[in-house]
Order: structure tokens, then sequence, then C-alpha cells
């Protein structure tokens, strides 16, 4: 099976029900994804596939073929992802940084499709992604932040 | 000899160790090796490696909480280098970084770091500091007050320069300067100035390496599959049809569970989908939680019943009974460790708080010799007291011993929530007298559950003792040492922020009765305090209702030799606003608990539901003095997590028990706080000069209080138990 991650290709040999989590974890040595629930209960292994937010733990890698797929460690063709992280860095959010991959990844897809979002709409965007070190109070001022600094300068993508 | 005399002596032994007598702190210089072409390390967290870098070595684990950032500064400040021109590296096991606040052990808990490393860190920087100056000014001939050192050089006031590197191997042939001056506060450089953390860029663009990244040579993934049932034992297991999954490589009994090894973590969870195992129940628990808070509550108001007289009990103003629950850790990255077996050597990967305890535990298991044992830390994806238990490097050592293969286990959150070690349940009977003029006069309070330090000294102290002691022997110092520390008040972390309570009751009575159900308890951010500080603060807003004063005052009037409890009280009433009516739906409630050292006060407004169905957390307010505080950034940090973490609890916290089995699973069943449920949160830090002491948890133990005199207000009821429900 062919996988495209951060715009390169990957080929990997696993059963189809494989979730995406191990692959990107076990055979693409990509270890930015992280688990933790297994079950789609807590985002810490957020990507996204063709944009969209996903749980990578509960998502079958065979439904991630012939799409794009973006992890934490794409900011390289990601603007915005690179700009949510260094907004993250900033406003330092980060304590156990366990679940940040996760919540960058939510907050990326939220301001993608929202560019100004308000309280409610962070709220509703970002309310499956856990953090124990209860880091949200930055999640929130860093994605206000992040958010003033839209749109990104022409030519960046 | 005897058997008797021996247990004497080493038990002995075993309580200095523990306790921290006689133990010094990691000590400076010990090996000034002259080998100087090379690495040279002049004291235990420094190195200048053959390459020029500056190694800072963290001897703390990095939780979340910061020393990643804030140890090297302090080093930094007196050796005059920026922090980020030190390159930070984990320190391995090794009895040097001994915590002289944790029995001498290599443990990173108890909100000790900062507090530990205030003075030996900067201290071990001006050491260097000097010593470099000197080696300059010999080389230039030169006055050693034209000298100074800036940014990792030494210059001469005429303009010459030498890099550290540059004098590093002439220094290492010096001897240290013996007596060095640490710099006065208003001469700080770094120390009180927030720089950004230096761990961020790594964990925002997931390169930081947790324990569940490690990644070596031909590693194999373990998992381990134990009875959800305390107490069960492993009876057989059909492994046929798991063994035919590919990738699947072993399927091994070991202890009580039964290990799976395959190249992949979802092979070897699909192999547990289809193993078949029996396990003997005889000697399993098949208690329910629900029977043992109502064992503990009895035990409680017996023992109550021999604080005080009939009279006594008879006349109290309040009494009152209290039950808390089990609660667990629910760190966000899974219980995990990598483990390579040789021969000679024994390497560990692992997220853990206590890699010397690590290290005694596997040198045990494997009869190697401890300098045999190399544990590494890693990133650690949350703590909170569940990585000081060292469980699960026993499991992964001995599964590694049993395939000869390096392997890393994982748990699944399922296994964590599981097997975990519990915030105990505690029951609590108390019996308050105030006297005429408002003040208490007597402080009667019974506390029963199971014992944290009983608990994990059965398990710690054995390891700890010398080899050549037999294995039963050990154990039965373990017991003792168990049994001693579980006796009456012997137990810190039962009856912490009681027995020490600051406020004034003019007589206190207050008595721990360690019970065990076998349910494995631990140390939870924040441990005994979490508890306590619920019961005493909402007694203490009961009595202030109850004497017709208000809660401040009444707080101010127990703590009236306590000047910086005043100030903390005096700012958070200003801060908070408290004098300002609410609108109508809105309540307010105080709390103020001191624990590791800091004091911390919390102001929680709610909102009430028409009808009082249900309530919000709207707004948190805290006031703390934790003496100086070295990176402001981080400090707010750890105080607001500490509230957040203290909100899950106060709301959703439960672990029940059915059948000897623990009911929740996954995040669905024992839920935390999500943004959506988190208020805005102030934190307040008084100036202090003094020196710096915890702030990993004392945000905690106020906030689940705080709310339920808030509730009082709205409901015009007591709360006595948690989580809190209307
Ligand atoms: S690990 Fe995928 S949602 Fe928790
Ligand atoms: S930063 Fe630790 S779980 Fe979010």
């Amino acid at each position: 099976m062919d996988l495209e991650i951060n715009r390169q290709r990957f080929a990997i040999d696993v059963p189809a029900d494989t979730p995406l989590l191990w692959v990107l974890r076990e055979e693409c040595a990509l270890s930015g994804t992280k688990f933790s629930c297994g079950k789609g209960l807590c985002g810490a292994c957020t990507v996204h596939i063709n944009g969209q937010p996903m749980r990578s733990c509960v998502t079958p890698v065979s439904a991630a073929a012939r799409s794009s797929i973006t992890t934490i460690e794409g900011a390289a063709n990601d603007p915005l992802l690179r700009l949510v992280q260094e907004t993250w860095i900033e406003e330092d959010v980060v304590q156990c940084g366990y679940c940040q991959p996760g919540q960058i990844m939510a907050a990326t897809a939220l301001l993608r499709q929202n560019p100004k979002p308000d309280d409610n709409a962070i709220d509703a965007a970002m309310a499956g992604n856990l953090c124990r070190c209860g880091t949200y109070p930055r999640i929130r001022a860093a994605i206000h932040k992040a958010a003033a600094k839209l749109p990104l300068p022409k030519g960046a993508r | 000899m005897d058997r008797r005399r021996f247990l004497e002596l080493s038990s002995a032994a075993v309580g200095g160790l523990l306790l921290g007598f006689e133990l010094t702190p990691a000590v400076l210089a010990d090996e000034a090796s002259p080998k100087a072409a090379q690495d040279w390390a002049p004291n235990a967290w420094i190195r200048i490696d053959a390459a020029g870098a500056l190694v800072f070595i963290l001897d703390k684990t990095e939780m979340g909480q910061g020393v990643y950032a804030t140890l090297p500064l302090l080093l930094a400040e007196e050796l005059e280098v920026d922090p980020e021109q030190l390159r930070v590296e984990f320190a391995p096991a090794d009895k040097k970084y001994g915590n002289p606040k944790n029995a001498g052990l290599q443990i990173t808990g108890a909100s000790t770091s900062l507090a530990v490393s205030y003075e030996p860190l900067r201290r071990a920087g001006a050491v260097l500091r000097e010593l470099l100056r000197e080696t300059a000014a010999e080389r230039w001939q030169a006055a050693l007050a034209d000298c100074s050192a800036q940014k990792g050089q030494i210059l001469h006031k005429d303009g010459r320069r030498l890099s550290y590197f540059e004098l590093a191997e002439a220094a290492s042939r010096r001897t240290l300067p013996k007596h060095v001056s640490l710099k006065a506060p208003q001469d700080f450089r770094l120390i009180g100035k927030s720089r950004l953390r230096p761990d961020s860029p790594l964990k925002v663009r997931g390169q930081a390496v947790f324990g569940l990244d490690i990644s070596i040579p031909d590693l194999r993934v373990a998992i381990y599959i134990r009875s959800p049932r305390l107490g069960a034992k492993l009876a057989s297991f059909r492994a046929e049809k798991a063994k035919s999954i590919p990738g699947v490589e072993d399927i091994v009994a070991v202890d009580q569970g039964v290990a799976i090894i395959a190249k992949r973590y979802w092979q070897a969870r699909q192999a547990e989908e289809a193993l078949d195992i029996t396990w003997d129940e005889t000697k399993a628990g098949d208690f329910d939680s629900a029977a043992i808070y109502e064992h503990v509550l009895h035990r409680s108001q017996e023992r109550l019943a021999t604080l005080s007289s009939e009279e006594e009990l008879q006349k109290a103003d309040i009494k009152a009974t209290y039950t808390l629950p089990f609660l667990a850790h629910a760190a966000m990255e899974p219980i995990n460790c990598t483990v390579r077996l040789s021969p000679e050597l024994c390497e560990i990967w692992a997220p853990t708080q206590s890699p010397g305890i690590a290290q005694s535990l596997a040198a045990d298991l494997t009869k190697l010799r401890l300098e045999q044992v190399k544990v590494t830390t890693t990133f650690i994806g949350g703590g909170f007291g569940r990585r000081l238990a060292q469980d699960f490097i026993e499991q992964a050592v001995r599964i590694a011993q049993t395939v000869q293969k390096p392997i890393k286990l994982i748990w699944s959150r399922e296994e964590d929530f599981q097997h975990d070690f519990y915030r105990p349940t505690a029951a609590h009977a108390l019996a308050i007298t105030l006297g005429p003029d408002g003040h208490i006069a007597h402080w009667s309070h019974a506390i029963a559950g199971p014992s944290i330090t009983a608990n994990s000294y059965k398990k710690i102290v054995p390891a700890l003792l010398p080899r050549w002691i037999p294995h039963e022997v050990k154990d039965s110092v373990g017991d003792f040492a168990a049994g001693y520390m579980g006796r009456k008040s012997r137990d810190p972390a039962a009856t912490e922020g009681t027995l020490d309570s600051p406020y004034s009751w003019q007589k206190r009575d207050i008595y721990f009765d360690a019970v065990d159900y076998g349910v494995p308890v631990g140390y939870w951010r924040s441990v005994g305090h979490s508890g306590n500080a619920f019961v005493i603060e909402t007694l203490m807003d009961e009595l202030a209702f109850k004497a017709g004063i208000d809660p401040f005052v009444f707080r101010h009037m127990h703590l009236e030799k306590n000047q910086r409890a005043q100030r903390v009280l005096d700012e958070l009433r200003k801060r908070s606003a408290w004098e300002q009516a609410l609108p109508k739906g809105r309540f307010r409630g105080l709390a103020f608990h001191e624990s590791f050292g800091t004091l911390c006060a919390e102001v929680v407004e709610i909102s009430v539901s028409e009808g009082s169905q249900s309530f919000r957390v709207e707004r948190v307010t805290a006031v703390v003095d934790c003496g100086r505080v070295v990176q402001p950034n981080i400090a707010t940090a750890q105080i607001s997590g500490g509230i957040v973490f203290g909100l899950s609890a106060a709301l959703w916290g439960d672990i029940t028990l059915t059948a000897g089995r623990v009911n929740q699973t996954n995040f669905h069943t024992y839920p935390i706080a999500r943004m959506s449920d988190t208020p805005p949160i102030e934190v307040h830090f008084l100036d202090s000069e003094a020196e710096p002491t915890g702030l990993g948890e004392p945000g905690v133990p106020p906030l689940a209080p705080a709310i339920a005199n808030a509730l009082f207000g709205a409901t015009k009821r007591r709360f006595r138990s948690l989580p809190l429900t209307l």
C-alpha cells in the first residue's frame, strides 16, 4: 500500500485494518504522533487527512490510502502548521508536551477552516483534545495569537 | 546473628536511609577527573566535552514541571553563560544524584526539585567560574580581579579573552576553589526573569523523545496481560491461535501475567484477543468500593471515639464525617519501558520518576552489579506521582529476561486505569469545638484508609538492601518498614496538612489508622494534602459561618503569628474582589492550604443553574507564596495546571471497584477536564526573598474545597464527599 505523508511517499506492507497511528509510528518512524487512549477519546494521535483532523488511532490505514496525510513533522510543507508551532513556543504552552502534537494539529485544522475563531469555536474544535497537564488557558491564548497573525503572507501556502 | 537482632539492625539502617539521616546532598567535585583532553566533568552536573560543548546533566526528570528550563538556568546564573549555551542531557541513575528531600534517593517528586537544587547548582556554577577565572589569570600572568566571566568566556580588562573550552584542559588540573560567594539577588541576570521554555521547540515539532518513542535495533514490542481482577493469579493459557498471528514471536508466562512479544504493537494486541487465559481467582480481591468506604468510615468513627471523651463529643460544635474516593493519575503517556539485556549489561530506557530505584530493582532481578545497570530517563508524558512506582520497570526486565530479546513494554490506556497505584480512599471523622472567642478550641480528627507509605516501602525497601541479604529476610524487612511507617502519624502521606496545619487550633488530636484492602495505592499529585485540605478547608468555612465571621477573617484569626499566610490571604481578598457583589446565580468560595513549603489560597467563582441542577466553575484566582520565583512563566503554568488537575478530581474523579475489579477503563468513564470546562485562571505570586519552595503540587489542594464552599453559598448544603455533585 502506498501512503502520502508530509508530501513524501511511503510503501508499506501491513494489514488493511492496522490503525494509521501505528503505521506512522512503527513503519514510517514518525513518532511525533502520540498514542494515549487508543479509542478516539483524547486527540493525542490527531493528524490531518486531506486537511481534516482525524484520530489516527481509530483510522484504519486503508482509509488513508490515496489521501494526503499531514503529521506534526510536516511543517516544512505547511506554513500554517509552522506558524501554529511557532506561536505555541512564543506562548510557552507546553508542559509535559505529550498531548501537544495532537493539540497543534487540531488547532491548525481549526484555523484553516476558521481563521478568526471566537472562544466558543475554539471550545468546540478543541473539546476532543485532552491535556492532563492543564495547558488549556495557554492553548486558547496561542490560538487567538496565531489567528491574529493570519492571513499568511502571499506566497506561503 | 539471630533473625530478630538482624531485623532490628537492618531496619535501623533502613530507617536512616529512608528518612535521609546522614545523607548528604549530591556532592560537588566528587570526580574532578584529570583526563582533560577528552571530556571533563568538574562536578556532577556539568561536562565540557571534547568537542567544546557545555553539557548540563539534568538529574531530575522532566515531566512538564520545567526542570529542563529552571535547573540549567540556576547553574548558568553563576557560571556566566546563557542557558541556551548549555546542552541539556538527562542524568543516568547514580548515587551522586540522591535527592536529600526524598530520603537520599534519586527521585523526582514531592515538589522538591527547585528547593533542593537552588543552592547546590548555583554553587556548582560559581565554583567552576572561579576555577576558570583563576586558570585564565595564571595563563595571562594577570591579576584575578582583572579577569571576569561573561557568556562562556573569561575576559581580561585589556580585551584579551579565552573561551571556557580553551581553558578547560588547564583548569582540569587545578584544585577547585574552596570558597566562592554567590551572587546577591539584586545581581541576578536570569533568576526571576521569564525565558521561553527550551523544551518547547522539540515538543511542538514532535521531536521530543518520550519513553514510548525510544528506538533501538531489533526492538520488539511487548504487552503484558494481567487479570483485571486485583490479586488474581495466572492459572493457564492457550496460545495456539494467538501465535499464528503474523509478527507474533513469543507468548510466555511472566510472574502472574502473560507477555506477548511481537514485531509491532497492533499485532500484539490482535494476539491478545485471540489468547485464551484462565485466571486463578481463589485469592483475588472481591471488594466493592462501596463496602470499602463503609469500612473505613467505621474505622474512623471508632477511632474518633477514643480521641475525645464522651463529653467532648457531646459538646462539639461540629461533628462530621467525610469519604474520599480512589483516584487515577491518567497521565497522557501510557506506561512503558524499554529493556535490553546482555550477560554483563542491563540497559533501561524509561519515563521514570525514580531512576535510582529502577536501577536497584533491575540489579536485584538480573543479579548484575549496580554499575552494570544503565538507566536512561526520557522526557515524561506526565508523571503526577504515577511513575514513582517502578512496577513497569520490573515487568519489562522480567519479560526481557524471559524472552532474551530487547523489548519495549507498552501498556494500553485500559491497563493504565486498571493497574494504577491509586490515590487512596480515606474516611475522616471529626469533632470540633469552638471557644467562646470564636477560636477553635479543640480539633479532633480521625483518618482511616490505605497507607501509601506502607504500600510503597514494602516494595522499595527490599530492593535497596544489600545483595547478600536473603530474599525472605529482605521481604520481612520490607514488611517491617511498611508496618512501622503505616502506624499512627508516622505516615506523613496520610496526615500531611493536618498535624502540621498552620492554623492555631488550641488543641489538636489527630490519628491515622492504616487499613489495607489489597488495592494498590500510591503518590498522586499533592498526596495526602489532596484530601486533607478538602476536609480542613470546608470545615474552616463551616466554622466561620457558625461563628458568624467572614471566612477570610476567620482564617486570619487562626494564623495570627503567621505573616506569610496573612499576606497571601490579604492579597487574595484584593485580587478576587471578594467584597464586590456578584450577579444572581454566581457564588464564591475560598480555600487556603500550605503544602510542600508553599502557601496557596484560591477563590473560585461558580455559576449555578436555575433550580440548582448543575454548576460551572467560571473563574479561579490564586495567590501563592513559594519563596523566590525562579521562572515566573513556568511557576504560573504549574499552579494553573494544578488547578485544572484539581478541577478534574473535584468534578469527576472517582475510581470505583466491583468484585475486586476497577470499573473505569478509559477517558469516557474517567473524565478529565477539557478546554471547555477550564475557566479563566489568574495566578499571582507574592514577592519573596526566601528560598524557592514547591510548585508542582500546591495548586491542587485548595481547589476542591473552594468549589465546595462556593456551592454552600448556592445550596446551603455542606459537601462531605468528592467528586462534587448537586
Ligand atoms: S490516542 Fe487516538 S484519540 Fe487518544
Ligand atoms: S502538556 Fe502534558 S498532557 Fe498536555
